[in-house]
């Protein structure tokens, strides 16, 4: 991987200035984030909580201000009642899933055609960057590989690669795997969470999912080296 | 420029049926709004009976083209077979072409913020295939030909059709063989 | 039972950081090296199976496990390497991300509210239903079926093999869109079949009776293009001047339901001027002379012509040029038979045929449909019902299935009483919104104690649904299939592995089985084994193999092949019938009550209320509820029109793009108005289809009125969905 030497100062400078708490903060909301989407609605009881917490700690360690307000809502949502949990399965598939054409389908080539089919080039995109770690999708063939809960676990891979190597004074390493991550949000996930966030935010009435949309849209910022 | 290649429409055998436009978006996965070809439907009213009439139009590889000498930066390029090829990199989608074109054939994709248009297959005529719209017409009312002296001196071959724009403005390489109609026996 | 990643829940979710300790729950490690080259584009080998004439051969183009484009099969004879409009769409209908993806549970039914669970849960709930409606009626008859034409595969038919494995089921019984005709062609021949659509070629005039290829068969233009380049006249006989009319020599407007009164006019035409094939018709059929007796005493084409609108001079002239330009080809389209004497009509361009040496020969034929290419082995539907089961004691005496009326399905279903019907289970069918009536079906549905839809898309039918189940493409499975029409036969691969968590009706089956015999042993007979290649393979048998010319069913990954048939049907003379002649004069058709004759059979006359009759035909850019949807469609046509001829828009104050409110006693539709002189002037034309974000249909207004035959084939009258009267007003 070919840097430029203000590149490799900056990301020295950033590994120095954060705090590897911080670095575990930002990995565990992506899993959270990830496992929330995965799981599906019929999981936000345990999803929620979860999530939440990651934000919230995200927050605390002087994450994104936008972030404030959003982790609130998300709160004032984990003591509901079982009835309450119920509307938002219904509406978190309603959204995401179906069987009703979802609202907000949860794949990346969606948002990227002005029509949006699975399955598209920005598909295999992915997949050929999972592979350059040696990984795949479980259910690659079945499930699109750009999937956000796919996405995001691969996110917080390659943020817990770097972070491991800078535990082990690997310094080559940690730039590498944040360069790829850095690479990977500039070329796949910020092209299509703001959409994404957006279809979100139009479609439900659930402060809940609106929460969400912007907590997904300041969790999977590359730049948070500034 | 060594000769024109163009297309020869024959609505006396086109039943409208949208396959040439359904194949071109099949070979190119192109997104749903944009219309590289189309089938458009004859009026009734500008022949002496009520028939479905139908002719279909891509880009029409202009002698002429318009769209070629508006962009401001030069996306559009004639081949030495007359192809209009629009180079995809370099549009800008300043629609200049859109307005400029008497045919509306560069069409916009609103998601991409560009123009695109049909480039006749020249991948595929460069490999010796027919363009997929040709390929797929079932009643072989379209082809690829060659535009020439010899092709306007043919029995019926037409140059417009009514309602379409003056063929004098950018020398359009399409031809047509116009409806025929039988005889009917109706009732109104 | 490989337990699914969503399970694990507990387990990963607190995944900690650091490389060695990173849980993955979605990714996981490639055990063969990173290789992120564009594979080799990989072909397979498909068949469309759609419930359409044309049954195309299409080549899928594969990389790296996705569906890339699909073309036509040029090994394919009849379709030569092209597709239809809406076999190029199929990209967009694998990859829309409108797809149903996972079985899914709505409580309640219709409220919106659907929560999504696993196939083992889907099939739990599923089977513990059937058990418990099976102690509380002791039978499994409260269940009623409902499968058509949505996948004409044939493992497809493991659908009702689900059925007969769990006992005796309560079965939608029927074809709505063609059995009048069916019947008609029974009764005159022994049953349907038609000349190879590529010997068209040959013939020397064609009439295409009440049938538009352009947009239903587009791939027999060519053939009856040769004939005309060959020098045959095209004649077309529509009340709608279609795509195809528009292409005729001749049009003729016909009075709608009148079709057998022309031929009748044409057949008194051909004896008066002694055209008539007498060695022919004498020699091969019962009852002529019996006809030609009825014909002389009773037509005339004074009457004829008064009945039809076509002027007394066409008539001669068609009559004179089909009975003297031979061979001459006849092709009965399925709309000409959507009347309550659609059937009789038939048989009466049949005896046409007969009278003028036609059939039987190349070139000719009265041509309608066949099924001779369809004999598989239906390995996937016929199941024993586990023992002790009871079922319905049938007129017969015999103990089995209780079938109703599968075009009278709303009706029939509500008035079962011993036991009543509790629980539906439908596949590729879509009552909700193809069925007469959709006021009665939703009425019905919601009757209902619980409702199994395998689907692909959220129609109406999902839509009224407890559980949807997510079904595969046709790309997603192996299979075979046959067409009603050509008499070619392909193999379906498998070309893209099931996307999300689709599966075809076969692999549902297993599920279900091993489910069912888990809760109580020895309750369903479904095998619980099998690739799909393998249940695909189970269909071939000797008789097919032979028809085909190969031994193994690999052979036909090579290409389709085409049935060793002769090219005109009925060549060796053999009819089927009870006489073993063509039986113009048909007892069983009068032991079934209707007239044994091919003798005019008055039409449906529009009430005074509803003066205006509403056709609703096929459309262009879908078969019935698919494809119509689906993006590419939607821009090419955005929405549905009602087609309405200038002098009657005039009477009723509408112009071009105005809002028709289009009614009668059963219901209301509102659509744009289109004024065209394409129609007749008392007949308005809006094609049936299902349009995406819309809850536009053509049935709201459309009354279950039985055809007058279909019973005899296929269990019951077809629908007469072109006696269907409205009026209309500016909306």
């Amino acid at each position: 991987m070919v840097q430029t030497k203000g590149e490799v100062f900056l990301m020295r400078e950033c590994a120095e200035q954060r705090t590897l708490e911080k670095y575990q903060a930002k990995i565990n909301l992506l899993l959270a984030l990830s496992r929330f989407f995965d799981q599906g609605g019929e999981q936000l009881p345990k999803t929620l909580e979860p999530l939440n917490k990651a934000a919230a700690v995200l927050v605390q360690s002087e994450g994104p201000k936008e972030l404030e307000s959003a982790v609130k809502i998300l709160e004032e949502y984990l003591n509901s009642s079982p009835e309450v949990y119920q509307a938002l399965t219904y509406e978190f598939n309603r959204l995401f899933v179906g069987p009703a054409a979802p609202k907000a389908p949860p794949y990346e080539s969606v948002y990227r055609s002005a029509e949006g089919l699975v399955m598209q080039e920005q598909t295999l995109a992915v997949r050929k960057m999972y592979l350059r770690e040696g990984l795949h999708s479980q259910e690659q063939g079945h499930e699109p590989d750009d999937f956000i809960g796919t996405e995001l676990e691969f996110m917080a891979y390659l943020l817990s690669r770097a972070l491991s190597s800078q535990q082990e004074q690997n310094l080559s390493a940690a730039q590498y795997y944040l360069e790829l991550h850095r690479e990977f949000c500039s070329k796949h996930m910020e092209q299509w969470v703001e959409a994404f966030a957006q279809a979100i935010g139009r479609s439900t009435d659930y402060p809940l999912f609106t929460a969400l949309s912007k907590i997904l849209v300041a969790g999977t910022q590359s730049s948070f080296c500034k | 420029m060594t000769k024109q290649l163009g297309f020869l429409h024959n609505s006396e055998k086109c039943v409208g049926c949208q396959g040439c436009e359904m194949a071109c978006k099949n070979e190119y996965q192109t997104d749903a709004a944009p219309r590289w070809r189309q089938v458009f439907q004859l009026r009734e009213e500008d022949y002496s009976l009520p028939t479905r009439m139908f002719f279909s139009m891509a880009c029409n590889h202009c002698a002429n083209p318009e769209c070629l000498r508006v962009c401001p930066v030069k996306a559009y390029t004639k081949r030495e077979d007359g192809i209009v090829v629009h180079d995809h990199d370099r549009c800008i989608g300043c629609r200049l072409c859109l307005m400029a074109c008497p045919y509306d054939r560069p069409q916009f994709n609103p998601a991409q913020k560009k123009v695109e248009k049909c480039n006749l297959c020249y991948q595929r005529i460069d490999k010796g295939e027919k363009p997929a719209c040709v390929a797929a017409c079932i009643p072989e009312a379209l082809q690829l030909v060659e535009i020439n002296e010899a092709l306007d001196q043919r029995m019926g071959v037409l140059k417009t059709l009514p309602g379409l724009p003056s063929p004098d403005i950018t020398q359009p390489a399409i031809r047509f063989i116009g409806p025929k109609q039988g005889k009917q026996i109706r009732r109104d | 039972m490989k337990l699914s990643r969503r399970q694990f829940i507990g387990g990963t979710a607190a995944a900690a950081a650091g490389a060695a300790l990173f849980n993955f729950n979605l990714l996981t490690k490639s055990v063969t090296a990173a290789d992120d080259s564009l594979e080799e584009m990989k072909t397979f080998r498909n068949v469309c199976p759609r419930n359409c004439y044309d049954t195309c051969g299409q080549i899928s183009y594969v990389q790296n496990g996705i569906l890339k484009k699909v073309e036509g099969d040029p090994k394919h004879g009849y379709t030569n390497g092209k597709l239809c409009l809406k076999g190029y769409t199929y990209t967009r209908r694998v990859y829309s991300p409108d797809r149903v993806k996972y079985p899914m549970k709505q409580t309640p039914r219709g409220s919106g509210n659907w929560t999504r669970i696993s196939w083992d849960e889907a099939m739990d709930t599923i089977a513990k239903k059937i058990l418990e409606l099976k102690s509380r009626y002791g039978s499994t008859l409260p269940i009623c079926f409902n499968k058509y034409s949505g996948n004409f595969g044939i493992v497809h038919y493991g659908a009702e093999g689900t059925m007969s494995s769990i006992g005796y089921t309560t079965r939608a019984l029927g074809t709505p869109c063609w059995p009048a005709g069916i019947d008609a062609q029974t009764y005159d021949f022994g049953t349907l079949y038609s000349n190879d659509p590529e010997d068209m070629v040959n013939a020397k005039y064609l009439i295409l009776w009440g049938q538009n290829a352009a947009w239903t068969a587009i791939h027999t233009l060519p053939f009856i293009n040769k004939a005309r380049e060959r020098g045959a006249k095209l004649v077309v006989i529509d009340p709608v001047l279609t795509s195809t009319a528009s292409k005729a020599d001749l049009y003729i407007q016909i009075n709608s339901s009148t079709d057998g009164a022309l031929a009748l006019g044409m057949a008194r035409y051909i004896l008066d001027n002694n055209w008539v094939d007498w060695d022919y018709a004498r020699n091969n059929s019962v009852g002529f002379d019996e006809w030609v007796d009825y014909l002389k005493t009773n037509i005339t084409l004074d009457w004829a012509s008064e009945k039809t609108g076509v002027p007394q001079d066409i008539i001669r002239e068609i009559a004179r040029e089909y009975a003297t330009t031979k061979p001459a080809s006849m092709w009965v389209g399925y709309g000409m038979q959507r009347h309550i004497n659609g059937g009789q009509n038939v048989r009466i361009i049949d005896a046409l045929g007969v009278m003028t040496g036609n059939v039987g020969k190349s070139g000719g034929g009265v041509n309608y449909g066949h099924l001779e290419t369809w004999g598989f082995s239906y390995n996937a539907m016929v199941n024993p019902a586990p023992k002790g089961s009871k079922g319905f004691i049938g007129p017969d005496g015999k103990e089995g299935d209780r079938n109703i009326n599968m075009n009278n399905f709303a009706h029939d279903v509500m008035a079962q009483n011993d036991p009543p019907v509790k629980m539906l289970w439908l596949a590729c069918r879509n009552p909700g919104s193809q069925d007469p009536d959709t006021n009665a079906i939703e009425k019905m549905f919601a009757a209902m104690e619980f409702v199994v839809t395998v689907d692909s898309f959220f129609n109406k039918t999902v839509q009224m649904s407890d559980i949807v189940l997510p079904a595969t493409t046709h790309f997603e499975d192996w299979d075979v299939m046959a067409s009603y029409w050509h008499y070619w036969i392909g193999i379906n691969q498998r070309a893209i592995d099931p996307l999300y968590e689709s599966k075809s009706d076969v692999e549902i089956a297993m599920l279900l089985s091993e489910k069912m015999n888990a809760l109580e042993p020895g309750s369903c007979t479904f095998p619980t084994s099998g690739t799909p290649e393998e249940w695909a393979a189970k269909e071939f048998n000797p008789g097919i193999h032979s028809l085909l010319g190969i031994s193994d069913y690999r052979e036909l990954i090579e290409g389709p092949r085409k049935a060793k048939m002769t090219p005109a049907s009925w060549a060796d003379g053999k009819f089927r019938t009870p006489s073993k002649k063509i039986e113009i004069h048909s007892d069983l058709a009068e032991k079934n009550g209707l007239p044994a004759l091919p003798v005019w059979v008055e039409d449906m006359k529009a009430p005074e209320k509803y003066p205006i009759r509403l056709f609703t035909p096929h459309p262009q850019h879908g078969l019935h509820s698919q494809f119509q949807n689906l993006d590419w469609m939607m821009t090419a046509n955005p929405e549905p029109k009602v087609e309405i001829h200038p002098v009657l828009a005039a009477k009723y104050g509408i112009s071009e793009g105005d809002k028709v409110k289009i009614y009668n006693d059963l219901g209301s539709i509102i659509v744009k108005a289109h004024l065209t002189r394409t129609t007749s002037p008392e007949v308005i034309v809006s094609y049936e289809a299902w349009y995406k974000d819309s809850n536009f249909n053509v049935n709201y207004t459309l009354k279950a009125t039985p055809s007058d035959m279909g019973k005899q084939a296929t269990g019951n009258n077809g629908v007469a969905f072109h006696d269907n009267f409205v009026t209309i007003e500016k909306a």
